[in-house]
């Protein structure tokens, strides 16, 4: 008992000393060299470094007050919590991917929703649509089937090697500052993806409320149209998204006006006043447009 | 390597899960051409018919809307003082954005809001057109103490992978309800996902946590942010913020009963 309540007290100072000096590195990161990229990369550099660290430093304690959440919330303890090794990213800087090609594997997810919103669905990257998944509801006490599904598309690594990449998508609310523990385990019959590849002009998603159509790219540019219907008023707007580039004002001849465009100065090139389509630089390869269902 | 594969970008469309008429542009835009002579500065643009006269506001680091006028400062005469040598006019209307740009067209009512999940250089130069600086790649030195080129490169040279979200709302801001500040709470708080492998079994029994109920009853609503930070043991700094902005149509006061937070609070730390 004696030894417990001293572990307590030191997880506590771990936890304190962590945040403290996760908080010092964020107020770094604040600066406007750091939040606007606008360093020596060298320093830029060390600002990524400095995250990392940061990061590093806390995540055994994050992992530790998770396992205790998840504890007390599903009795399921002594867990070994891992994370992606980026945000944002594909299951290829994920845990699961030590995984890809092993059979009937279980993951665990643990989901924690830190804001003031109640969050509808829980997204993470996997390799592909071959999962049962359950979530664990708190008042049967058990794990439970949950509606899933799953997204893939073609990716590609720094190496320029093209390879299928998903999210899986779960239908669960996870309350304002709560948990959520799903289990996933690798089943060949199952699967769960539903769209793999570009999609189609007429495309449609929708939900209770609204209905997004995609009408199309425009040719030779790298625009692509949408249509969004209020499914109760029945009323409509159209809007479209492209990529569009400015050329910079580069100084050849310091004779003349002098202000280079870099990374303080932002300056597009003389006599350009509208951002040109980003299609008529890099040809086609704009773009794969992926519409989520 | 033709370089081709890298100049790819993977766009993600899809409704949100939680916030109604919530349109999520994921933007992957893959590495820019390498510099040689020409420098690119990549802008996501975003356009929808509307007649904003000109005007558009941009938030002040995540906190209210600040108006912007074309070629126009409330404080001095742009156009003749900054102008009179050289046409900046592209530069001079580039703000600095940390989480929306937004517009109105007031003969109609129709908003036109545009999200994003980080800082960036942002603006509106044509009616109904919003656009956000994504990356920037560039030979030459801007003459401010850096010394070098603007070329961000990943381990293996190429331009650096840069993917960025963006939310959209396009609504009736005189019967719809803005959700800028709700898409803001979402992006700043995102949900944190830790993964476990192999069978697990239940060791103790579990038990239900009423936290988020006792802290809604409480009033932290979606417009209320919540901050704690562990100062020492038995000591915590509690931040409440209302992230709601008068630029929102209908934006009010929010009342909170500490003692109830607190409470639930206590109770969530001692089950």
């Amino acid at each position: 008992m004696l030894d417990q309540s001293k572990d307590v007290e030191v997880f506590q100072d771990t936890l304190i000393e962590g945040s403290w000096s996760l908080l010092d590195d964020l107020s770094i990161l604040q600066h406007h060299d750091a939040v606007s990229g606008t360093a020596k990369q060298a320093v830029a550099d060390d600002y990524a470094w400095r995250l990392f660290t940061g990061m590093k430093k806390n995540n055994g304690g994050y992992f530790r007050l998770i396992d205790e959440t998840i504890s007390k919330m599903s009795g399921i303890s002594n867990q070994t919590w891992t994370e992606c090794f980026r945000t944002n990213s594909t299951f290829v800087d994920c845990p699961v991917s030590a995984f890809e090609d092993q059979k009937d594997y279980t993951m665990n997810v643990a989901v924690q929703n830190p804001s003031t919103i109640d969050m509808n669905q829980a997204v993470f990257a996997v390799p592909n649509g071959k999962y049962d998944v359950k979530v664990f509801n708190t008042q049967s006490k058990a794990f439970e089937t949950v509606n899933a599904s799953v997204s893939c598309w073609n990716d590609y690594a720094e190496n320029n090697v093209t390879y299928k990449a998903c999210n899986m998508k779960i239908s669960h609310t996870t309350k304002a500052r709560d948990f959520s523990l799903f289990q996933l385990t690798q089943n060949d019959a199952a699967e769960l993806s539903t769209n793999n590849g570009t999609v189609l002009e007429g495309s449609e998603i929708r939900d209770d409320k609204f209905q997004l159509v995609y009408e199309g790219s425009v040719k030779n540019t790298s625009q692509i149209n949408f249509r969004l219907k209020n499914l109760q008023t029945g009323h409509s707007e159209t809007f479209d998204f492209s990529m569009k580039y400015w050329a910079s004002f580069i100084n050849y001849y310091t004779w003349v006006d002098a202000q280079s465009s870099g990374d303080y100065i932002f300056r597009p090139n003389k006599g350009q006043y509208e951002a040109m389509d980003y299609s008529t630089l890099v040809g086609s390869s704009m773009s794969d447009t992926q519409m989520d269902f | 390597m033709t370089g081709e594969e890298f100049q790819k970008i993977i766009v993600h469309v899809s409704l949100d899960a939680d916030l109604e008429g919530i349109i999520k542009f994921e933007v992957d835009l893959g590495s820019l051409p390498p510099i040689y002579y020409d420098g690119f500065e990549v802008v996501a643009n975003f356009h929808t018919s509307m007649d904003n006269n000109q005007t558009f506001w941009t938030d002040s680091n995540g906190l209210e809307m600040q108006k912007r006028i074309l070629n126009y400062r409330p404080t001095w005469d742009l156009v003749n003082k900054n102008y009179k040598d050289s046409l900046e006019n592209i530069t001079a209307n580039f703000f600095p954005i940390q989480s929306a740009i937004s517009m109105r067209d007031e003969s109609t009512g129709k908003q036109f809001t545009v999200m994003n999940d980080r800082s960036q250089a942002g603006s509106a130069l044509k009616n109904g057109n919003i656009e956000f600086m994504q990356n920037r790649r560039i030979p030459a030195d801007d003459g401010r103490g850096m010394g070098e080129y603007f070329n961000e490169v990943d381990s293996l040279g190429n331009g650096i992978r840069v993917p960025a979200s963006y939310y959209i709302q396009i609504f009736n801001s005189t019967t719809e309800k803005p959700l800028q500040r709700q898409v803001q709470m979402k992006v700043d708080m995102p949900q944190q996902m830790v993964y476990s492998f192999g069978k697990t079994n239940m060791q103790t029994t579990p038990v239900q946590s009423s936290m988020s109920d006792a802290y809604k009853k409480a009033g932290i609503t979606d417009l209320v942010k919540l901050v704690i930070i562990p100062e020492a043991k038995n000591h915590f700094i509690l931040r409440l913020e209302n992230i709601a902005d008068l630029y929102d149509k209908g934006a009010a006061s929010q009342t909170v009963d500490l003692q109830g937070l607190l409470d639930a609070m206590w109770k969530n730390a001692n089950i």
